[in-house]
């Protein structure tokens, strides 16, 4: 039997090079190049809704990203300043201002929404109105407040215009919204976007319209063919849903489906086994980490062991990341440095975090005055060095890294209780900052700035997202001064300089980044795939005609 | 007639204080309703305000529960906002697939459990019966997630004949046969039948068993062989039908369950019925559909146990009598 290690060491070079789009994948032949074949992809998953403005689950991400356009795309490079990193998607191409203080994008003449209407440029206006309207609720609307607003030039060209020059204006208007049929939505009220027949039954202008949902069980487009863009190599693509994780990955196994998205660790040796199946590893702009709450969940006040931030470095010392990131991924992630992950392109692979090193814990605690007892534990002034690690029981790697945190604190002389909740309990706990000390993971944009959010003075705020309340000025200095520089490489240094404070604070640590683990059949060539959306690239992914089967020929006539 | 119009009032009384009870316990319990939405460092608390207003989860638990109220005279179960449709919808979809995949699961498991238990009577203490009492009572004693997931993966891993999840093949060509789509939707049900039916006959059958063999030792069941009727005349009319209400009852238990669900099974097997859709309220914490669910879990409660009390009375009168008695001793 193959083992996992020597199936990740065998495969996983391979599968991360196919990833990356370096060439795995074979040159497809002129037969290969001829469109059709059916991508069925099995998840757990299921959106809430379609209609872009109000999605914020991956799952609706997923599908609107084959049904919509951005006016441009974000290469692999995940390069966000300026708009050199960027692909031409719903706009060919664009002009900027000599002030920099507007973009002219000039759209698609042969764009269509998926109803046959032409894309205009007042579906660009409309859609930047109806994104921050603050009826809609757009989550997105935070990161168009530097866009003053958007004017209609010609039935081909909108005009963005911002109140300031920033590095990622560009990205901000691109990414951050879908273009919208403003004839099919003008009517509608923007604040029941969720109950309109526009969320179940999207009509977008991408390369795969909606054929039909139905729920609990399928999802089904297919590709767009009424456009005179270039249309997609595939026929069709559908998602199966399967609650449970073990089925939507069976599916694949017994070739009922084509592709898993999130294959688990102890079924790695599983897929290498099956000649139908691959292993594409990808990188993800996940991390997870374990957070110290600053403050008293009681009282608000400084907490009486994470408020002394050489208890946090000394926690931090004691803790052995590659065992326990070994434990977690096996060798399906790497260790984290920072609140950063390394396909960002302000990760700073320089970064040395603190060493592992027992002794040194353990001297630390000791100056700190927290002194071992005769049962071994440590105490200061009668109180115990005791604390609780929330974690949600749910996911098998974070109660992992839970119980091997619990066993190596003990070794330094701290009492730790594993708090396990579902996700719900987990999630209301880690907002209300009721915890003393949390297993969490955190999702990245393609750009820098959700560090803002999570790890900043402004997202400390009661109803923030800084959950640890961690504040340092010199952090946020260090991060603004980051995410206002225009030329890469200083905007890399600001944040190279915030890693190392935030890293030597310690206000959690950091433990791993998982790699994105697919499951494909081996008869789909997969490319274009990026570290922030998978399916980015699906629309060019390709079925060889000669390998085609049965579900493949049958698009466009599905039941 | 009076009695029965006292048992739908009775009904209707429980529905009632479940209801509640669920609405004001779901909202105690730690979690949010947008909780994986609200997993996004990007929204504000404003935005989340906000959203509490659009669905009508702001304000106090009484302040929600009038509005619910007054949504539900008006036939309005509220907004599901983990599917993302009104709660009425969301379960007016799930019901046909449960029906179905519970009502074949209850027939087989009922006449295979009552087939087993009566076969095993009829050799009380031989070794068929010993041999089906200890596999009975394994399987009874097996959990339903664990024996799912073991039927899921021997189906995908060594036979390979039926489809492992899903109600049907959802990418059948429309040219498909209406033989293709019969035979389709029957193969799906194959595995999850295939574990309700071990899981449910079991008990059935040592149901049966014990009630048969309690009624074969009864003194009507002497009196009619010492006076010579036929072994299986005997053992049809004068013992099985009278050890048929310990079966009913449990029939009339499980009869919930039709609509109800499996929670498990269908969970293992993406089988998108009521069992799937409440246990995926209950994780997302949507209100609304909780309550929902549980509103038509309970009133399938009130009717099974209402036609089970009613048809136990029809196959043995006594127990008519039984209740005659005690309401007189009563009065």
């Amino acid at each position: 039997m193959l083992s996992l290690r020597a199936a990740a060491t065998h495969l996983l070079p391979l599968v991360i090079l196919a990833a990356c789009g370096t060439g795995t994948d074979t040159k497809p032949s002129a037969a290969a190049d001829s469109p059709g074949g059916t991508v069925v992809i099995s998840t757990p998953a299921e959106p809430d809704n379609l209609m872009p403005p109000i999605t914020t689950a991956e799952a609706g991400l997923q599908v609107e990203d084959l049904v919509y356009q951005h006016l441009a795309d974000v290469g692999p490079a995940l390069n966000t300043v300026g708009d050199a990193g960027f692909t031409s998607s719903l706009a060919t191409r664009w002009d900027w201002a000599a002030d920099s203080l507007s973009i002219t994008f000039h759209l698609d003449s042969a764009a269509h929404w998926h109803d046959g209407a032409p894309v205009r440029a007042s579906d660009v206006a409309f859609t930047f109105a109806l994104y921050t309207d603050p009826k809609t609720a757009s989550a997105a609307a935070t990161q168009l407040t530097n866009v003053d607003s958007v004017s209609v030039h010609d039935s081909l060209t909108a005009v963005v215009w911002y109140k300031r020059r920033t590095p990622s204006q560009f990205f901000d208007v691109v990414m951050q919204i879908y273009i919208l049929p403003s004839h099919l939505l003008a009517t509608t009220d923007r604040s029941t976007l969720a109950s309109s027949r526009l969320a179940t039954q999207p009509v977008g202008s991408g390369p795969f319209r909606v054929v039909r949902w139905v729920p609990a069980q399928v999802l089904e487009l297919a590709a767009d063919t009424t456009g005179g863009r270039r249309r997609a190599q595939l026929d069709r693509v559908a998602f199966t849903y399967a609650p449970d994780p073990v089925t939507a990955f069976t599916r694949v196994a017994a070739g009922e489906a084509d592709l898993f998205e999130a294959v688990r660790p102890d079924k790695v040796a599983e897929v290498a086994k099956n000649p139908q199946l691959r292993l594409i590893v990808a990188p993800s702009l996940l991390y997870s980490y374990l957070g110290f709450n600053l403050l008293d969940p009681g009282t608000g006040k400084p907490h009486p062991i994470f408020g002394d931030r050489n208890v946090r470095r000394a926690l931090t010392m004691a803790t052995d990341r590659r065992r326990i990131v070994a434990n977690m991924y096996d060798s399906l992630a790497v260790q984290a440095r920072g609140p950063f992950t390394s396909a960002q392109s302000v990760a700073d692979s320089a970064l040395k975090p603190l060493p592992y090193n027992v002794d040194s814990a353990n001297a630390l605690l000791t100056s700190a005055g927290w002194v071992r007892g005769p049962d071994s534990i440590r105490r200061r002034n009668g109180k115990v060095l005791g604390f609780g690690i929330l974690v949600t029981s749910t996911s098998v790697p974070r109660m992992r890294a839970a119980v091997l945190l619990q066993e190596q604190f003990r070794l330094i002389g701290a009492d730790v209780k594993i708090e396990a909740t579902d996700f719900g309990a987990w999630l209301s706990r880690s907002k209300a900052r009721t915890y003393d000390a949390v297993v969490g993971q955190w999702g990245q944009d393609a750009g820098p700035a959700n560090v803002r959010d999570t790890w900043m003075s402004a997202g400390a705020a009661k109803g923030g997202n800084n959950y640890s309340s961690y504040r340092s000025k010199a952090f946020d200095a260090q991060v603004d001064s980051g995410l206002a520089a225009f030329e890469p490489s200083v905007m890399r240094a600001h944040f190279a300089a915030a890693w190392r404070i935030i890293a030597d604070d310690a206000p959690a640590i950091w433990l791993a980044e998982p790699r994105r683990v697919m499951a494909v059949q081996s008869r789909i060539k997969v490319t274009g795939i990026r570290p922030d959306a998978w399916w980015a690239g699906i629309a060019r992914w390709q079925i060889p005609a000669d390998q085609r089967i049965a579900r493949d020929a049958a698009a466009g006539a599905a039941r | 007639m009076r009695a029965l119009i006292q048992r739908l009032w009775q009904g209707v009384l429980v529905v009632a204080i479940v209801a509640t009870a669920t609405f004001v316990l779901v909202r105690l319990a730690p979690g949010d309703p947008f909780a994986v939405a609200l997993d996004n460092s990007r929204l504000t608390p404003e935005l989340r305000a906000q959203w509490r207003v659009a669905y009508g989860l702001d304000g106090t638990i009484g302040t929600q529960y009038l509005r619910w109220i007054a949504a539900l005279l008006r036939g309005d179960l509220g907004w599901s906002v983990s599917t993302g449709q009104p709660v009425v919808q969301a379960i007016a979809q799930a019901v046909p697939y449960t029906l179905v995949l519970m009502g074949a699961a209850l027939l087989c498991s009922f006449v295979i459990g009552m087939g087993l238990g009566a076969w095993q009577a009829a050799r009380h203490n031989r070794l068929p019966d010993r041999v089906i009492g200890v596999v009975t009572l394994f399987s009874a004693a097996l959990p339903d997630f664990w024996l799912a997931l073991v039927v899921l993966l021997m189906g995908a891993s060594w036979f390979r004949i039926f489809p492992v999840g899903g109600a049907s093949d959802q990418l059948l060509p429309l040219s498909a046969s209406a033989l293709t789509i019969v035979a389709d939707r029957l193969a799906h049900l194959v595995l999850p039948v295939f574990t309700l039916v071990l899981l449910i006959a079991a008990p059935v059958a040592r149901q049966q068993r014990a009630a048969l063999l309690d009624r074969l030792h009864a003194d009507w069941v002497r009196t009619a062989t010492a006076k010579g009727v036929a072994p299986w005349h005997v053992f049809r009319r004068h013992a099985w039908r009278t050890a048929l209400g310990p079966v009913v009852t449990l029939g009339g238990l499980a009869l919930p369950a039709l609509v109800g669900g499996a929670v498990f099974v269908e969970h293992v097997f993406a089988w998108p019925g009521m069992g799937e859709l409440a246990a995926r309220a209950i994780a997302a914490r949507d209100y609304h559909l909780v309550v929902g669910c549980v509103i038509v879990g309970a009133v399938m409660v009130v009717i099974g146990s209402t036609l089970a009390d009613l048809l136990v009375t029809r196959l043995d009168p006594r127990a008519a009598t039984a209740d005659d008695n005690r309401r007189m001793a009563g009065s």
